[in-house]
């Protein structure tokens, strides 16, 4: 009888340790086919090749007219202030009236945001009571710039020393990557005499 | 006795196999994305403007 329960025992340890060696025999069976999926992205191998390129991306903004000369005038004699601007208006003012614009163009290979800064004040570039300085922009060529939040193309913004967001994407492609920055002033009557210049600062910031 | 050693070699061998398998599927779909750098570039331009002193008219009479 007990020779008969000990058997008994062995054929269950038998049938327990055949069920543990087929589960470990299938869990590695799953498990290096998992393994080697994971490593290569096949299970089943192709003849097939591949050809690579990898095009960096570049952030490149270029001033292709980087120097605006509104010229040289005077405030009228009793006249408070003169307005002069870069599309040749004069307004209080005798001389100046020179046209054009800075522009920049996007050469790098990558969509952009564009911010402007300036160096001065309008107190600091032009002096005398309540100078105003400001500027505006818009596309040289059409579809060149989505102006950001708050802006549009063609209005006078006041210049700030720190960056104002002007072109929420600014495009890269050919034929609709370049604009065109204008100047206004308001040059009161006790300004500082002399030639006056100012940088302006464009920054560009992959988008 | 030597299935008992064969089953806990076997045992063993899977417990580890499945633990990389694991291992490599968490890894996997917890990869942390590639950042770009963000590129940036500044160029400046310049504006000038002359302002020269009002014209006096001179009257002749010292005023």
């Amino acid at each position: 009888m007990a020779a008969k329960r000990k058997n008994s025992r062995k054929d269950s340890s038998n049938s327990l340790y055949d069920i543990i060696i087929y589960v470990s025999l299938i869990l590695i069976v799953f498990s290096l086919f998992f393994i080697g999926f994971s490593m290569t992205g096949k299970v089943v191998d192709t003849d097939s090749a591949i050809v690579n390129v990898t095009i960096s991306g570049t952030t490149a903004i270029n001033f292709t007219t980087n120097f605006l000369n509104l010229g040289a005038g005077t405030v009228n004699v009793g006249s408070a202030a003169a307005t002069i601007d870069s599309d040749g208006n004069v307004v209080g003012g005798t001389g100046w009236g020179n046209t054009g614009n800075l522009t920049l163009e996007n050469i790098g290979n990558t969509n952009v945001s564009l911010d402007i800064s300036f160096g001065k004040s309008a107190a600091e570039y032009i002096g005398g009571t309540s100078p105003e300085y400001h500027f505006k922009f818009n596309n040289k060529e059409a579809g060149s710039c989505t102006p950001a939040d708050g802006k549009s193309l063609d209005s006078w913004i006041a210049t700030t020393k720190t960056n104002t967001t002007i072109c929420s994407s600014f495009s890269f492609e050919d034929n609709k990557d370049e604009i065109n920055i204008g100047i206004k002033l308001v040059i009161p009557s006790d300004s500082i005499a002399g030639t006056r210049s100012d940088v302006v600062t464009a920054t560009a910031t992959t988008v | 006795m030597v299935k008992k050693n064969v089953a806990i070699a076997l045992a063993i061998i899977a417990l580890v196999l499945v633990s990389v398998a694991i291992y490599t599927y968490i890894s996997s779909e917890h990869k942390a994305p590639v950042q770009e750098p963000i590129l940036t570039d500044n160029q400046k331009g310049q504006v000038g403007v002359t302002i020269q002193p009002p014209e006096v008219e001179d009257r002749g009479d010292g005023s």
